[in-house]
């Protein structure tokens, strides 16, 4: 087709090269349709949801909103490439122990995006409310999220909250209306 | 308990339905109606057969050749002469490729001509109808009334009767894994991979759709992301079936999320009308009138009607009551349970009145609760025997709880107390087989896991426990329909019970839940006709 081009780009440590790639490809659609890495849910398609989201360079991003083609020469991780790892195995294991994975299928997309939040650096480790409170691009259906605050209480080894987790979701945690 | 699919699933390791793919697959889109009521007076799919890719085209204009029968009137696949709700199906497009499909879809113009849409009950009733008015009421698909005791006459002689209005909102399920199907047809061999909560049901659903025996039809269900009361009906997989059928090839039909919040089964709005009696600081009596806007949904699935509308009166002593309950049918995208058919919109409704009630009278809402709350012996609306029941110590804790909250509460924060209930595991039946293989011992049932752990940890625990075997070498399995009897769906607990009832042994005579017990209402009438024509 017209405009379609090659692509290189790392994946899980790997270069791939793609020999034509349509300018609208999502980079979620190559992962998922292309490399089949179906590890990287579908969900909203409109940067709603979190469901799609890989790291690029390191740095947690939604797959799709992301045209494939920006990737030429970057280095893309997902799920499949971040399990077995130990930071991976940390926040899986803290989400399996503290009963927050359901029908599982925005599970993969809160790994990726709490694995990149513990990379960044900070001053020093986020509290409970900060670190919730910057996972909110990732929804969840099924649980209420409070076994998910459970979940980041483990990896912060933070206390469990109460069972009403106040201002846990509030965008900003530090004010109350 | 740590669930053994869990750690698959957080590493992305499960496959769901939308994750399938099949050698030689199509690719299917839909085109659905923009108006919620409009007439087709024409529908041009050529521009879409240029598109390079674009395989096949399904209209309602092709589907007497591909059934071997009439659809039910009213109950069409694709809307033939008007559509009935925005976001019904007019026409799939299977295509090479998802873009392909998207294109074709996006190249069909369809001549509409736009005709006046009944979408609003608040516009509709701008008073309470009488039930005169409702009777001859051409929307209605369904009416129910039941009542104890007199209400009318308890309300002359009460000391206070509490009158309201609740509204309620559309809502949707919205799971994060949209619904998604791959069809495949081979001569006599229709065969479905999708995302379900209840398989058999699908099947049974696609016969009736579809118009072929249930023996020819196989139903396999994935992994569900989800499903909330919204996987229980075959919404996709007869248009992936025909289009199959058509091309000789496997079709992949998916969900956007606009679909999913149109085309799938939504709750739709309700208006509740709540009426209680007050006598010596008691409540005595309740009457709750209900308008229910089921969309463009046909006569018999208003079922929810019918199966919530009790909870209005909530698990609360009641000398009198009286129910009465409309489905009406406008055009707003179909009904479907989100939940649990309509009972949060119902418990929310009664919870809130008590609420109300209780400030009304200067009490502690949860004190009033805990004066009218059943205890073990009562009998509810329908003349069941309460049996053991945790709602009094709940109450007890919440009130607790809640105080504490309340003390600790920053400004603007509020703390409220609500007291629901659900009867799970009812009438529909259920089987499982046991199996020893070289696997070990292998639990065969027919349901999926929707994410609650019921099927996959909640069964073989209960298997285990009552037949006095370890859990540890268990493997769980669904059965495809057809390897087992006929099995109701994955909602809440009830696969559990319901697969884990044979194993059971027989109720210890406690009288709980006894069909001795005294008679239920005495009115209890069900209508539900064949309602106007969409």
């Amino acid at each position: 087709m017209r405009g379609d081009l090659p692509l290189t780009l790392r994946v899980n440590g790997s270069e791939q090269t793609l020999p034509a790639v349509p300018a609208d490809t999502k980079l979620l659609d190559l992962l998922r349709w292309r490399l089949g890495l179906k590890g990287t849910k579908e969900g909203c398609r409109t940067g709603g949801c979190g469901a799609c989201t890989v790291l690029v360079n390191g740095e947690s991003v939604l797959s799709c909103l992301t045209l494939a083609r920006e990737m030429e020469g970057q280095e893309v991780t997902t799920v499949e490439g971040l399990s077995g790892t130990a930071e991976a195995e940390a926040v899986q294991r803290a989400f399996v122990e503290a009963g927050a994975v359901q029908c599982g299928y925005c599970t993969p997309g809160f790994v990726m995006a709490l694995v990149s939040l513990r990379r960044e650096r900070r001053d020093g480790p986020p509290d409970l409310p900060t670190l919730a409170s910057e996972l909110g691009g990732n929804l969840c259906r099924c649980t209420g999220y409070y076994s998910i605050v459970r979940a980041l209480a483990g990896l912060l080894a933070a206390p469990i909250p109460p069972e009403l987790p106040k201002s846990t979701f509030s965008v900003d945690p530090g004010r109350s209306p | 308990m740590i669930r053994t699919d869990a750690l698959p699933k957080a590493q992305g390791a499960l496959a769901y339905a939308p994750d399938v793919q099949l050698p030689g697959m199509l690719w299917a889109a839909y085109v659905t109606s923009p108006h919620p009521h409009a007439e087709i007076r024409g529908l041009d799919t050529a521009p879409a057969r240029e598109v390079v890719g674009v395989v096949d085209i399904l209209t309602a204009d092709d589907l007497p050749a591909l059934l071997p029968r009439e659809p039910e009137p009213g109950r069409p696949l694709l809307a033939t002469r008007a559509t009935r709700f925005v976001g019904e199906p007019v026409a799939v497009v299977a295509a090479e490729t998802l873009q392909a499909a998207r294109e074709g879809a996006a190249r069909i113009s369809v001549d509409y001509r736009v005709l006046p849409a009944f979408t609003d009950l608040e516009r509709e009733f701008p008073h309470w109808p009488t039930p005169e008015e409702m009777r001859s009421h051409p929307q209605v698909n369904a009416h129910v009334h039941a009542r104890r005791g007199d209400f009318d006459q308890v309300a002359r002689t009460a000391d206070h009767v509490h009158r309201e209005l609740y509204q309620t909102a559309m809502v949707a399920q919205v799971p994060l894994e949209p619904h998604a199907c791959i069809a495949r047809v081979q001569g006599d061999d229709w065969y479905v991979l999708t995302t379900t909560q209840t398989p058999f049901g699908i099947r049974e659903d696609l016969a009736d759709k579809l118009g072929v025996p249930q023996e020819r039809i196989r139903v396999e269900g994935t992994w569900v992301g989800g499903g909330f009361g919204g996987k229980n009906e075959a919404l996709l997989e007869p248009h992936a079936l025909l289009l199959s059928r058509r091309t000789g090839r496997p079709v992949r039909l998916a969900l956007t999320f606009r679909e999913e919040f149109l085309f799938s089964r939504t709750t739709q709005p309700a208006l509740f009308w709540m009426e209680s009696c007050l006598k010596d600081g008691r409540l005595v009596a309740r009457r709750t009138r209900l308008l229910l806007d089921t969309g463009a949904s046909l006569p018999g699935r208003d079922f929810a009607l019918g199966y919530s509308l009790g909870f209005t009166l909530g698990p609360y002593r009641l000398e009198a009551f009286e129910l009465e309950g409309y489905a009406l049918r406008t055009h707003r995208p179909p009904f479907g349970p989100h939940r649990a058919p309509l009972a949060p919109q119902c418990t929310f409704a009664s919870e809130s009145h008590l609420d109300s009630l209780a400030r009304d009278r200067g009490e502690d809402p949860v004190a009033f609760r805990l004066r009218h709350v059943w205890r073990p012996g009562d009998r509810t609306a329908l003349g069941q025997v309460v049996g053991p029941f945790a709602a009094e110590a709940g109450l007890r804790r919440a009130q607790e709880t809640a105080l504490a909250w309340k003390a600790s509460a920053p400004p603007g924060h509020g703390v409220g107390v609500a007291l629901g209930f659900w009867s799970t595991g009812t009438g529909a039946g259920g089987e499982a087989r046991l199996t020893l293989s070289p696997q070990g011992l292998v639990l065969l049932q027919g349901e999926r896991e929707i994410g609650n752990g019921s099927i996959w940890q909640g069964l073989p625990g209960v298997a285990a426990t009552t037949l006095g075997i370890p859990r540890k070498p268990w493997r769980c399995a669904t059965a495809i329909p057809g390897t087992l009897p006929s099995i109701a769906g994955s909602g809440g607990a009830g696969p559990r019970r319901r697969s884990a009832t044979p194993w059971r042994r027989p109720p210890r005579a406690s009288g709980a839940n006894s069909p001795d017990g005294p008679p239920g209402p005495e009115r209890w009438a069900w209508e539900s006709g064949a309602g106007p024509s969409p």
